[in-house]
């Protein structure tokens, strides 16, 4: 695989937290590559260590010791501006609890993020919420809107940089099935049309059936890299 | 429930410093109004035990006719008369001359009414006929001691006066020579207790009668008040007043009332801030305790039990803090009140303490805790236990600020803006007491500041535009017009003008008013008038503005003017007002003055005005002149009998501007540090509420910096919300509070300065600022992985 066609190299991460007695190895030596444009899925059980994985490539801590590299950028030696300015250009991230900003509307939510990156902000808002099906909800607040439509509206909002990268930490865990398929399908999408690497942090073993790539974590370590070679359709999913 | 009130004890000990800061600011505030109410009523029973000991005189009478104390004997409530005589004249003490005031005294005992308490030697003795008793202020700020000489200057010369004894007067407790000199300038005044023959020394057109009254304890004041003084006019009295009206009790209660004013106000101010300060600590904990609570709520603990159980913070805090602050506060109130009494001089100090004073204290302290405890405990009664466990923030329903609704093209402004704006009325609650926390802060500064600014600016009014003369020049004969031109021939002095001073009574329907009436040339250089035209009227009177409350007097109206010095009366007609800082006189050109009593009956020449208790010599010297030596070549001069050095006073009051400053300093302390924790506390709350978007935009790339300028935009923000009404609602407090120290003794209108206004705005902006350091601080060490991985795993 060459360099150009490599989203995120990881070799022999290792992240802990804490010292001495208390301290524990979140990741021991993981390693692993993605390519452009796919949609990876990253499984495993609670205190896997799959978030702490995705924090990493999202730059959101370094890592204590290995190589990282995302976008062609190392990550382990950057300081907390030049993380912020990564994050800023090549990652976007949805979280399971959407975290949106309740006082703006969906179109201001995205808009506050795509003001940093420069161009026309509410243009460029607008045409992804279309993309994401919300054109005629711009207007309403984060409380007026379903659960459903305000991870679609966190979905925009890391969409709007148009980054590389897009980071989703149980993007469906808070929605019910109906919802979830919908927002998987957006998701999928992103790789399909948009061309960038979408990585899924769930314990929803049945996402997987989707991505083009499993990658499963279990105490800190990298159990299972497989390739899926006909990933399934999101209304497919037997949840 | 044992283990809610361990997980109580325990929140406490976890968030010591927050509960610590509301428990000082509830303390503070009930110890303030312990110690100053307590100290207030203290004060007054000290002024009481001295003046009941001492027989202080329920009413002063001057003048009035030979019937006049029987007449007074005979009223109901009345049970003692005592008459005596007093005058003013110069005396000389070493090097020192002042124009003193001797006080006839029966020489073989102790008078009936206003009694002396002697704090050394004795009282005095029929066979020492010179033997005086030194008033105790005199006697310190001269120097003088029990075997010293006083010389006083008689009609016939300078008479020895041997001092026997010093004495505390009820009388003098604050030595002001009159209403309109309360604050006579440094070593120009000083009261000698003598024997009735003495006092004959003293020349007939200076001495007044005086008749004291002692009224039965328990009467009426107002009533017998009322009859005595209807009594003394119709006798023929030139002046008559009241307990409360004589010169130097007028004085304490003024100070005295300023304390019981400030005992209420501050503490108010100070318990209203530990409300909020209260309200918002419990929304943080019962914020940051949701899923505690939820869980609590779906394992069967009934919601009422939680409500009691968050309620109890604040029962506890205000427990706490007002039983600190009540014990503190009678301490302090024991310490103010004997410093106080020390300070001034009071013979009897009254130290007790009153049981209804911590009752209200503990009372004020508690309804702040209870009442600040309200909402966030209903808050937890209102809880669903299932989203409380999720720990999931109600995001309810956004809405556009009230700003874009009423100015749309404000929608258009960068989102970071919009944010900002709608920040401010995301939590209503939270944000009011911000607003309402810089609208205090900014009430207890702008009190005190504007309390500043209004004595820098009367001072500054009565010394540069009032009393412009440099010193006033009492003679030992009479002052001709050679006289005057001999001081304005002086070198170094610019001008000088003869001033005729008279004490008189101003009489219409409303009522009497005893004062001082002052002829001055029409086109005065030693004396300003605020009027438009700065001049005296050529007919007519000014009269200081508290005649209209006096007497109900206004412009145009006639009064008549009687004169005990003079024993006759006029009448003219108040040809204006004019508002000084201190006191309440009545102004005539001196040629008018001399024309009307001329021509009143009894008529009095112009040569009746010229003795020197009478006229005196107002110079101002020439700019850059030498003071110190004019003065001082005055002094030498063997007709003169006082030099009064207008400046001296001047830096006198201003020298007391260093307490001024002191307390501002305190209040400003106070102010601001009431200022920063409510913000503190709001933007804490905020930045814990708003974890999560905070994280997720750092996620998304948003840098600490910008993150930073949100949280500083929307509580700055806040903070002008607050300093908008703040310097409206300052403004008018300390208007009002100044306002209640005007009395016909003092004009304290507020005079605020404008640079006032914009540094206390922006003191505000400094303590929201810094307040803002831990909030932002907070935010910079927020974990985003941590409050990734807590909301995600």
């Amino acid at each position: 695989m060459t360099e150009a066609t490599v989203a995120v190299r990881v070799e022999d991460l290792v992240k802990s937290y804490g010292e001495g007695e208390t301290a524990v190895q979140a990741l021991r030596g993981v390693s692993f590559t993605i390519p452009r444009r796919e949609f990876v899925v990253i499984l495993g059980p609670s205190g896997s260590g799959k978030t702490t994985l995705l924090n990493q490539i999202g730059a959101l801590e370094p890592p204590t010791s290995g190589s990282l590299q995302a976008d062609g950028v190392e990550l382990g030696g950057l300081d907390e501006s030049q993380r912020t300015e990564y994050r800023l250009r090549s990652v976007g991230f949805v979280f399971q609890f959407f975290n949106l900003v309740p006082t703006l509307t969906a179109l201001e939510n995205v808009a506050l993020i795509a003001e940093l990156t420069g161009g026309d902000a509410v243009d460029r808002s607008m045409k992804v919420l279309e993309q994401v099906g919300l054109g005629d909800r711009v207007d309403h607040f984060p409380g007026q809107l379903s659960g459903g439509e305000q991870q679609r509206v966190s979905i925009a909002r890391g969409l709007v940089k148009d980054p590389p990268l897009l980071l989703c930490d149980e993007p469906t865990g808070s929605l019910d099935s109906d919802t979830g398929v919908q927002v998987l399908d957006l998701l999928r999408a992103t790789t399909d049309g948009g061309g960038r690497s979408v990585v899924v942090v769930t314990h929803n073993s049945t996402i997987a059936d989707m991505a083009d790539r499993v990658l499963e974590l279990r105490d800190g370590h990298i159990v299972r890299d497989e390739t899926n070679a006909s990933p399934s359709q999101a209304k497919d999913l037997d949840w | 429930m044992k283990y809610l009130r361990l997980k109580r004890r325990r929140d406490f000990r976890r968030q010591r410093w927050q509960f610590l800061a509301v428990l000082v600011t509830i303390a503070l505030g009930v110890m303030l109004y312990a110690a100053s109410y307590d100290a207030f009523l203290n004060l007054e029973s000290s002024y009481n035990n001295t003046y009941q000991r001492l027989a202080f005189a329920d009413i002063a009478v001057t003048g009035g006719d030979s019937t006049l104390p029987a007449t007074l004997a005979g009223i109901d409530g009345v049970t003692t008369v005592s008459e005596r005589r007093q005058a003013d004249i110069p005396m000389r003490t070493g090097t020192d001359t002042l124009l003193g005031r001797v006080v006839g005294m029966p020489p073989d005992r102790q008078p009936d009414v206003n009694k002396i308490d002697i704090i050394a030697g004795t009282y005095l003795d029929p066979s020492q006929p010179n033997g005086v008793v030194v008033e105790t202020h005199m006697a310190t700020e001269f120097d003088i001691a029990v075997g010293d000489t006083v010389k006083v200057l008689g009609g016939a010369g300078w008479v020895d006066a041997n001092v026997v004894g010093i004495g505390v007067s009820p009388e003098y407790i604050w030595p002001a020579r009159s209403k309109q000199e309360l604050f006579p300038a440094p070593g120009t005044f000083g009261v000698m207790f003598v024997s009735q023959d003495l006092l004959k020394i003293a020349p007939n057109n200076v001495a007044v009668d005086q008749t004291l009254v002692l009224y039965d304890a328990g009467v009426d004041r107002t009533t017998v008040d009322a009859a005595v003084q209807k009594a003394a006019l119709a006798a023929g009295a030139s002046d008559v007043a009241t307990r409360l009206e004589q010169p130097s009790n007028a004085a304490l209660q003024e100070d005295v009332g300023s304390f019981g004013e400030l005992s209420i106000m501050f503490p108010v101010l100070f318990l209203l801030a530990a409300g909020m300060a209260t309200f918002t600590l419990l929304t943080r904990l019962v914020f940051s305790q949701r899923t505690q609570i939820g869980t609590f709520l779906a394992n069967g603990v009934s919601s009422k039990a939680l409500t009691r159980h968050y309620r109890s913070y604040g029962v506890i805090l205000g427990i706490a803090g007002s039983v600190i602050g009540v014990g503190v506060g009678a301490i302090l109130g024991w310490v103010i009140t004997g410093a106080y009494t020390d300070a001034l001089g009071i013979p009897d100090t009254v130290r007790t303490l009153h049981p209804a004073t911590p009752i209200v204290g503990l009372g004020f302290g508690l309804v702040a805790g209870i009442l600040a405890s309200v909402a966030p405990a209903r808050a937890v009664a209102r809880m669903s236990p299932a989203e409380a466990m999720r720990g999931d923030i109600p995001a309810g329903r956004g809405q556009r600020s009230f700003l874009e609704r009423v100015v749309p093209p404000v929608r258009r402004l960068p989102v970071r803006w919009l944010m900002v704006i709608r920040g401010v009325g995301r939590n209503k609650r939270r944000s009011l007491s911000t607003v309402i926390g810089v609208v205090l802060a900014l009430v207890l500064i702008l009190t005190s500041w504007g309390m500043i600014d209004t004595v820098q600016v009367l001072l500054d009014r009565q010394f540069n535009d009032v009393a412009i003369e440099d010193v006033t020049v009492v003679f030992q004969d009479p002052v001709t017009a050679d006289v005057v031109s001999q001081v304005a021939s002086r070198s170094g002095v610019a001008v000088a003008e003869p001033v005729v001073t008279l004490s008189v009574s101003a009489a219409r329907a409303g009522g009497t008013y005893a004062t001082e009436l002052r002829g001055y040339e029409s086109n005065s250089q030693v004396h300003g008038f605020l009027t438009d035209s700065g001049l005296l009227p050529p007919s007519g009177i000014l009269a200081g503005s508290a005649l209209v409350d006096q007497i109900g007097a206004r412009v145009g109206d006639v009064v008549t003017l009687t004169f005990p010095q003079l024993s006759t009366s006029i009448d003219t007609t108040i040809a204006g007002f004019v508002t000084e800082p201190v006191g309440t006189v009545l102004y005539m050109d001196v040629n008018t003055l001399r024309a009307s009593l001329a021509a009143a009956s009894p008529s009095v020449p112009a040569s009746a005005l010229t003795p020197p208790s009478i006229t005196s010599v107002a110079a101002v010297f020439d700019a850059g002149a030498d003071r110190a030596s004019i003065i001082a070549g005055l002094k030498t001069d063997p007709s003169v009998a006082v030099v009064v050095d207008n400046q001296a006073f001047y830096d006198l009051v201003a020298g007391f501007m260093g307490f001024f400053y002191m307390f501002v300093g305190v209040m400003l302390a106070f102010g601001a540090a009431m200022a920063f924790s409510l913000i503190f506390n709001t933007i804490s709350v905020n930045v814990a509420e708003r974890s999560g978007e905070y994280a997720s935009m750092r996620a998304n790339g948003l840098s600490l910096h910008r993150i930073g300028a949100l949280i500083v935009g929307e509580n700055l923000f806040l903070t002008i919300l607050g300093i908008i009404p703040g310097l409206v609602v300052g403004y008018f407090f300390a208007f009002a509070y100044m306002g209640s120290f005007s009395s016909d003794l003092f004009s304290f209108n507020l005079e605020m300065r404008g640079s006032t206004l914009v540094l206390s705005a922006l003191a505000m902006v400094a303590v929201a600022a810094l307040s803002l350091v831990p909030g932002i601080r907070s935010v910079r060490n927020l974990d985003v992985a941590a409050v990734v991985r807590e909301r995600s795993l």
